[in-house]
């Protein structure tokens, strides 16, 4: 086992005010987005799909609360600049995964599919070389 | 046991709780504010450890046997 299973990393964000906060997915804000969307899968879908605002304010703060127990969901709504949704949705993601225990399973499956589409690859330009 | 996947199924919040709580004798507090990848990073060094102190010793009648961490529900 190395560092990096048990070690989160924290994801750095910069909101409207300048202060560099830290995203990150602790058991309490995996709960809290369990408890609004039915699960955590569900949560970012639906806020992705919506492209809601109060929805990424929900997932925001979710992620920063571990950091600072007194920021409030209106805190956040009033920090985030819709103009960049998709990078803080991105963000996210990254957090939430990296908050996620290392699946061997998983790492095995998609080193198997990059295997599999780098032997598409080189089938594909056999077969058209041009 | 039935491999769940606890993001698109939800957790099994009790067992975290006892796991972190009991186990590795963490407090309620601390456990919420782990990440899921920490829990199951130390839970998987608790298990391995008892695994092989049941091992060595002969297993006592009547107490379950711990098993893989992939086992547990919710993981």
């Amino acid at each position: 086992m190395n560092l990096s299973e048990i070690k989160s990393k924290t994801v750095p964000i910069t909101l409207q005010d300048g202060k560099e906060r830290h995203l990150r997915f602790t058991l309490n804000a995996l709960a809290l987005l369990e408890e609004k969307y039915g699960s955590v899968d569900r949560a970012f879908e639906e806020v992705q799909k919506s492209q809601s605002v109060i929805g990424l304010r929900y997932l925001l703060w979710a992620g920063l609360s571990w950091e600072d127990e007194e920021l409030t969901e209106h805190d956040v709504g009033n920090l985030i600049d819709i103009g960049y949704m998709s990078e803080m949705m991105e963000k996210l993601g990254i957090a939430l995964d990296d908050s996620m225990p290392v699946d061997e399973a998983a790492q095995k499956l998609l080193a198997a599919q990059k295997e599999a589409e780098g032997t598409d690859t080189q089938a594909a330009k056999v077969n058209n070389p041009n | 046991m039935a491999s769940t996947n606890p993001l698109q199924d939800g957790w099994d919040w009790p067992f975290i709780i006892y796991a972190g709580t009991v186990w590795l004798r963490r407090s309620e507090q601390e456990v919420w504010n782990m990440t899921p990848k920490k829990l199951y990073a130390l839970l998987k060094v608790h298990i391995d450890l008892e695994s092989a102190k049941y091992s060595s010793n002969k297993k006592p009648s009547g107490q379950a046997a711990l098993t893989y961490i992939d086992n547990i529900p919710g993981w």
